[in-house]
């Protein structure tokens, strides 16, 4: 029965929601596009009137591309549900309402003008898409919570090493979207300083280099603890001592779960970081003081057990 | 990759880091155009002389498994499979017939009658 219940909810939050999500852009756009001004008022000052405009066609592509990453990203969800399925749904639940429901509110407060500057829509418009944002949103993340599942999949397991063992484990990443986006802005940054303002084309050019360095991330596991830099460039750098870790969990790293691709977060900020070049097979450290760190890594799950091996002799009183 | 050296143990140093990649490259851990991680950082890993781990590293490309070149590092070989493989199996009978009491003309003679 629990089994049919779960079901069920996947279907519904994660299939008619998105359809849902992108319906309202369809709809609104739809039954008014015939009336409305082209420009179209997309900006308003708090007392109502209209301040920005914005092409129709444009607006259109923004509103579809907006809802359809968001109703993209809660089918992936129902789909394979992973243990960050409930902020993913919430933050693709709120965006993707928030678009459709202000969309709605601007398609209507367009139709059957001819100039934009005569458009009004006042805040009551915006709040009531907040509100219906949020509104959605609370029931998505409740059932999205129901099909997560728990947050370590993986038997944490620890590589036993002798007193007289010094082990030392290398790992590496890579990642062809890395190489493919870095090549391509040295190309355009080159074209641009040829053709166009040079100093536009040294910061297209300078981007494609740092672009180049996230290509691939090596990390290093030994006695003193873990090391992770980049690739082909060597920094960034992070070395995590052996005696700031409490525990290592082999993991499924989502890029979207952390924030996209790169390094995202800060430990000293937020108390989390990650260093993701794609998404699969990740190593995540529970670090002293609740911060936690996650990098993607091929073969995990011996990294988790080198490094949760050097924890348990480490912790082991020594004779002698 | 996981290297792993015993500070106790009775086979050298550069031996035991030598053994291991031999075993990585036999079992296809490590495959062709792979790049072993460069001395100077195994060797700060492992906390041995670097010159230890260079030993190792140009034992392996005398038998034909790597390739060291400056800049690119030290890269694993095509033909490397095999030739580990059989090293790694000569290795274990070399060690067996010492076991048993064999001479190494024993143990060629053995080879000449099975061949």
């Amino acid at each position: 029965m629990e089994l049919v219940v779960d079901k069920w909810q996947r279907r519904m939050v994660f299939v008619v929601l998105p359809v849902v999500i992108l319906g309202l852009v369809v709809v609104a756009a739809g039954l008014t596009w015939g009336d409305l001004p082209n420009p179209l008022a997309t900006r308003f000052h708090p007392d109502g009137s209209a301040t920005g405009s914005m092409p129709r066609n444009t607006w259109l592509v923004m509103q579809l591309a907006v809802a359809g990453l968001c109703a993209g990203e809660l089918a992936h969800i129902g789909r394979r549900p992973t243990p960050d399925a409930p902020i993913l749904a919430a933050v693709a639940s709120f965006i993707g309402f928030l678009v459709g429901l202000l969309g709605l509110f601007i398609a209507m407060a367009n139709e059957g003008h001819a100039d934009w500057h005569d458009v009004t829509m006042g805040n009551g418009a915006i709040a009531g898409a907040l509100g219906g944002a949020i509104g959605w949103t609370l029931p998505v993340v409740q059932m999205a919570r129901r099909i997560a599942p728990p947050h370590a999949p993986y038997a944490n397991r620890a590589m036993p090493f002798g007193p007289n063992e010094h082990p030392a484990w290398f790992g590496h990443t890579r990642s062809i979207g890395f190489a493919l986006a870095g090549v391509a802005n040295i190309a355009l940054g080159m074209v641009i300083v040829v053709t166009n303002q040079a100093w536009v084309g040294v910061v297209v050019f300078a981007i494609g280099i740092v672009l180049l360095g996230f290509t691939s991330v090596v990390v290093v596991i030994d006695g003193r603890g873990i090391g992770v830099r980049s690739g082909p460039l060597g920094w960034p750098r992070i070395r995590l001592p052996l005696g700031v870790i409490e525990e290592a969990t082999p993991v499924i790293v989502r890029a979207m779960a952390v924030g996209g691709w790169g390094y995202r977060g800060s430990l000293r900020l937020f108390r989390r970081a990650a260093w993701v070049l794609r998404s699969g097979p990740g190593l995540e450290l529970q670090l002293r003081g609740g911060q936690r760190f996650t990098v993607s890594i091929d073969d995990a799950d011996e990294a988790a057990a080198v490094l949760n091996g050097l924890l348990a002799r480490a912790a082991m009183p020594r004779s002698g | 990759m996981l290297i792993r050296v015993d500070a106790g143990s009775s086979e050298p140093l550069f031996a035991q880091i030598g053994a291991q990649v031999r075993a990585a490259i036999a079992t296809g851990r490590v495959a062709e155009g792979d790049r072993l991680p460069p001395a100077r950082e195994l060797a700060e890993s492992l906390g041995v002389n670097m010159h230890t781990v260079l030993r190792a590293y140009g034992d392996l490309r005398d038998e034909g498994l790597v390739d060291m070149r400056r800049r690119r590092g030290v890269i694993v070989r095509a033909a490397g499979d095999t030739r580990a493989r059989l090293l790694e199996l000569a290795r274990e009978l070399s060690a067996e017939a010492v076991k048993q009491g064999l001479s190494k003309a024993d143990l060629r003679k053995l080879l000449e009658e099975v061949g």
